[in-house]
């Protein structure tokens, strides 16, 4: 997937409505992606808006159209890799509870977590080139471009993410994880009291 | 907390493969996009009223502008306004050369006045338009293509033939076409073509005006010279569409199209 040529021209001149609507068609990969790197829903959203945000004002360092969705998931790798620090405490609370679903057009919950989960066993490495390939359907060569690495490192650490993979899905057949009781989503909750009262977190605040 | 297993036995990678796809709620998207495009926004509070007063008058007046049926993007400090379904590719863009190619459909391009060795040119399978600060439609269907200039001058080239077209001026050319349209046919053609829409028929006037000065000894002289009186009258200009009456008459006297004039215009002589 590469962004339109005439679209990516508009955008490094600065014209908005380009950006809005480049925005609009890449805000599901960037919440998708943003989830399979282990981010909770609110966080994803958070990451998700933050990424957008940050691509815009760096739109000037994105070399080509082509390059414009390898170079948005490096954004994204490290915009959720600086949440992920920030809300590790947050993660260790005895009243955090457990996760719920965050999308609200995919798979069932039960399925759409137990694949989280499971990503969540691999390490960071392969669960990037296994969410990329086999999740976002990217070819070797093109995530390569994302990774920032060589398409045999691409192969061969996809070889063993999908190996460990299998193996985590099948024992997630047998333990699977636990859903919230009360189903609500993400965006349910995220509806309530919690915009405006929550304490803003410090990229917010520029 | 309940255990639930997961309702549907899928495989592992058909499980990778259901999140394809996977997106969050329509609120949730909407509200990314919106603090995304939100925080990049002016401070409000910084912006001086005299500022905002002038936005309001802005706003007033492009509201009163037909709207672009198109996309309208930016290209440097080029608009192009893109019909829909049209195909349009940026295939160069540095500070000297800019080159869209117009694979279908039609496209207007509103061109900033360029420096020295600066060029934008649009490329057709037919043809290669090349800007010197302009304003211009281009079109592409069935192996042929049109050029209207609205402001400034464009170069034309199709094949070894290159011209120039001027404001109000238009050029159709079609691959296959074996002789070139003699020299401002278009241009009468689509005053004629502007003649049936009652709004336009001021611009039917400005085009056979055009034609008339650009082309004195034109072929299609005497048409346009019959036409632009009933052109200026439709427009509501009565007198200039008497004045334009008396020089046809004047300078075809013995037309057979004379009659007609001197019955719609009985003031003329």
């Amino acid at each position: 997937m590469s962004l339109d040529p005439i679209q990516f021209a508009a955008c490094r001149e600065g014209d908005e409505a380009a950006w809005r609507r480049v925005v609009q068609s890449r805000v599901h990969a960037v919440f998708r992606w943003s989830v399979m790197l282990g981010l909770r829903a609110p966080e994803a959203e958070d990451a998700a808006q933050e990424v957008l945000w940050r691509a815009w004002k760096q739109f000037h360092k994105c070399r080509a159209p082509q390059a414009f969705d390898a170079w948005l998931y490096q954004i994204t790798r490290r915009v959720v890799a600086n949440m992920r620090r920030l809300v590790w405490l947050k993660r260790v609370l005895p009243t955090e509870s457990p996760p719920e679903p965050a999308f609200a057009d995919g798979p069932t919950p039960a399925i759409e977590l137990s694949v989280r989960a499971c990503l969540g066993r691999l390490s960071r490495k392969q669960a990037e080139v296994l969410m990329l390939s086999d999740v976002e359907g990217y070819t070797r060569d093109e995530v390569a471009a994302m990774l920032g690495i060589p398409p045999g490192t691409v192969a061969s650490r996809l070889r063993l993410a999908r190996k460990a993979f299998r193996a985590a899905w099948e024992q997630s057949q047998v333990d699977p994880p636990r859903l919230p009781t009360e189903g609500g989503t993400d965006d349910k909750r995220r509806a309530g009291p919690r915009r405006g009262t929550a304490p803003r977190l410090s990229w917010e605040q520029s | 907390m309940s255990q639930q297993p997961p309702n549907e036995r899928l495989d592992a990678d058909e499980a990778l493969a259901a999140l394809r796809d996977a997106r969050p709620s329509d609120a949730v998207s909407r509200r990314i996009t919106e603090r995304a495009l939100e925080r990049r926004a002016p401070k409000r509070w910084i912006v001086p009223l005299a500022g905002l007063a002038a936005v309001a008058a802005a706003l007033v007046i492009w509201a009163a502008q037909p709207a672009p049926s198109g996309d309208r993007v930016q290209v440097g400090p080029h608009t192009v306004v893109r019909a829909p379904g049209s195909e349009v590719e940026v295939v160069r863009r540095s500070h000297e050369q800019t080159l869209v190619r117009l694979g279908r459909g039609a496209a207007d391009f509103d061109i900033e006045p360029l420096g020295a060795g600066q060029s934008f040119r649009v490329r057709t399978p037919e043809i290669e338009v090349e800007v010197v600060g302009t304003a211009f439609r281009v079109e592409t269907a069935d192996g042929c293509s049109t050029v209207r200039v609205t402001e400034g001058r464009v170069r034309v080239t199709a094949g070894r033939a290159s011209s120039l077209l001027g404001a109000g001026e238009s050029t159709h050319h079609c691959a296959s076409a074996v002789e070139a349209p003699a020299p401002g046919e278009a241009l009468v053609r689509e005053a004629q073509r502007l003649m049936l829409d009652p709004q336009r028929t001021a611009e039917a006037a400005v085009l056979f005006e055009r034609y008339l000065s650009a082309h004195p000894r034109g072929v299609f002289r005497e048409e346009a010279m019959f036409h632009l009186p009933f052109a200026e009258r439709l427009a509501g200009r009565e007198a200039a569409a008497q004045t334009a009456a008396v020089r046809f008459l004047e300078t075809y006297p013995d037309s057979r199209r004379a009659g007609r004039m001197r019955d719609a215009f009985a003031d003329a002589p």
